[in-house]
């Protein structure tokens, strides 16, 4: 595959990448009109990116674990623009420097791009995969909101809202990651005539689902409530054990 | 009663026998990682691999089965709890009806796996250009199959055409490829293509005192002077002919591994040398083959409807303000 291509879809990564740092800082100092252009120019860096990995592999959207760390990176960077009017500044720019570190992990890979398998050549696979990392985005989002909780023991209002923002961020993810779900169910049936086989990959799944689903639970639960905002922030390591631990660890055929 | 419907159906106990459920299938996940002896790596949810010999290592199974149960008896009064209110208050809240749709799908969810664990089936072979039988779906054969590939060599796609035989002279035509199962009984039974390749149907020999052909079929043994001798495969890989393994079996002696050239240029390698006899490659015949999974789930309409209410359950959690 081209050597050449590989390399200019990289550095147009690393500079979208950095652009969310820019966008971090500006939003801190409340450069709206700079935030959209900043955002516009990371979009294209971005796309050129993907654009290039699809034209190089004949396949979209994403393959392999650079491509997934980028796209990691690239759904928290843009979901945090988008609920950017409702976080507070501190939140948004720790969201942005993890969206930068997802992007940066990129780097630590050899990157060797291959043919997909032909399993991945379905309609299920789009539908599927990316849904799942938008919910994994959410989820980032509900765990930094949740921590910055402590930040406001004594505004009653902003404790309300973010309470708010947090429950409603992790019905996001939960809806998203069960349209994942039954997607992959329908591809694990049409591929290998099961919606559900013993796998690292898909029992973290499962893990993740019933996890995510208690947890919009605990509002109407009074006892559990203090620990709310801790299991919001464990729920980060078992995203990450679904994301990274059965792809690194595991004998999982999802390799990622 | 409505009392006893709500303590089974206590969120309490849902919320805890959901922690519960998330520990237990870690652990399970822990589990299977580090004895991957007894788990092979691609296998689906069949109660028999559980019950068939208990062992002491599937603890976790064993508890996670309770738990399900608890935890369908907590989704099932829980979910009438919720229809009771909704009918008698007689409000369609959104959160409401999102809630009750979910938990009924998950509760169809877990019916759904209960069944496929416990009446489901499946069977991985080969099927060629000869005839087989396959249960309840009746006499398949593959009609013909092809590749497509990457410019790199990998494989893009393959399809196959499987031949699917009422009487000796009827059969219908069903295409097969990766994503592409061929369906039966309105999805309940399938017949998954895994890998296509071209396998060989015989290898004949010449013996060449005699003059005489000998065909050999893979793993069928002949009958040649005093021993056995059986075609083992054929391995074409980073080679440049293709070499067919024997195993020569003498009468009163351990078997011997044979390579044979197949390939009439090749004449270093292209004969076999058994008790002073050679035998010289004379042709080969490769036919088209697939590996083929044969699934049964009779699930499958369970968990359609369950897909169905959670997915109506999503689209009213998205209204949700």
């Amino acid at each position: 595959m081209n050597p050449n291509l590989i390399f200019s879809g990289k550095i147009t990564l690393f500079i979208g990448i950095i652009i969310f740092l820019i966008l971090g800082i500006l939003n801190f100092k409340d450069k709206r009109g700079l935030i959209w252009i900043s955002s516009g120019l990371s979009l294209v860096f971005f796309l050129f990116f993907f654009g290039s990995r699809a034209f190089l592999k004949e396949f979209f959207p994403f393959t392999d674990k650079i491509e997934s760390f980028a796209t990691l990176s690239f759904m928290i960077g843009f979901l945090s623009l988008i609920y950017r009017k409702r976080l507070s500044k501190k939140e948004f720019i720790v969201l942005m420097l993890l969206g930068m570190l997802s992007g940066l992990s990129v780097f630590i890979f050899d990157d060797h791009p291959k043919f997909p398998t032909p399993y991945l050549r379905t309609i299920w696979y789009p539908l599927h995969v990316p849904i799942s990392f938008l919910s994994y985005a959410f989820w980032f989002l509900a765990a930094v909101c949740s921590s910055s909780i402590y930040c406001f023991k004594k505004d009653l209002t902003a404790l309300k809202q973010n309470r708010f923002i947090v429950t409603e961020l992790n019905r996001h993810g939960f809806n998203a990651f069960t349209l994942s779900m039954v997607f992959g169910g329908i591809w694990g049936y049409f591929a290998w005539g099961a919606y559900f086989l013993w796998d690292p990959k898909l029992i973290w799944s499962i893990i993740l689902w019933f996890y995510y689903g208690n947890l919009l639970h605990i509002d109407n639960l009074p006892s559990f409530r203090k620990w709310r905002e801790p299991m919001y922030l464990f729920g980060i390591v078992l995203v990450l054990i679904t994301f990274i631990g059965t792809g690194f660890f595991s004998r999982s055929i999802h390799k990622f | 009663m409505f009392r006893f419907i709500q303590i089974i159906g206590d969120q309490t106990a849902g919320f805890i026998l959901g922690l519960l459920v998330v520990f237990v299938l870690a652990l399970g996940s822990l589990v299977m990682n580090l004895a991957p002896e007894v788990y092979p790596p691609f296998f689906m949810l069949e109660f028999d691999f559980f019950f068939n010999t208990i062992k002491p290592i599937h603890f976790w199974f064993y508890i996670l089965l309770g738990i399900f149960i608890l935890f369908g008896f907590n989704l099932l009064f829980g979910t009438i709890e919720s229809l009771i209110i909704l009918i008698h208050t007689n409000i369609l809240f959104k959160k409401r009806i999102a809630g009750l749709l979910f938990h009924l799908g998950l509760l169809l969810g877990l019916i759904a796996h209960l069944v496929e664990g416990y009446w489901g089936s499946q069977e991985q072979l080969f099927i060629g250009s000869e005839i087989k039988q396959i249960q309840n779906i009746g006499a398949v054969s593959v009609g013909f199959m092809k590749k497509i590939l990457h410019p790199d060599g990998s494989t893009k796609d393959t399809k196959a055409i499987l031949k699917i035989f009422s009487s000796e002279n009827d059969f219908i035509e069903k295409t097969v490829s990766y994503n592409e199962p061929a369906i039966f009984d309105f999805g309940m039974r399938e017949i998954l293509l895994l890998h296509g390749k071209k396998r060989i149907k015989h290898i004949k020999l010449k013996n060449s005192a005699s003059n005489k052909v000998i065909a050999f079929e893979v793993k069928k043994p002949v009958k040649v002077m005093d021993g056995y001798l059986v075609l083992m495969g054929v391995m074409s890989k980073r080679m440049k002919s293709p070499f067919g393994l024997f195993y020569w079996y003498p009468p009163k002696d351990k078997p011997q591994r044979l390579f044979i050239a197949l390939d009439l240029n090749n004449i270093d390698y292209n004969h076999l040398t058994i008790k002073n006899q050679n035998f010289d490659f004379d042709s080969y015949q490769q036919e088209d083959s697939i590996m083929a999974q044969i699934r049964y789930n009779p699930s499958l309409y369970i968990m359609v409807a369950s897909l169905i209410s959670i997915l109506c359950g999503s689209l009213f959690m998205l209204r949700i303000r």
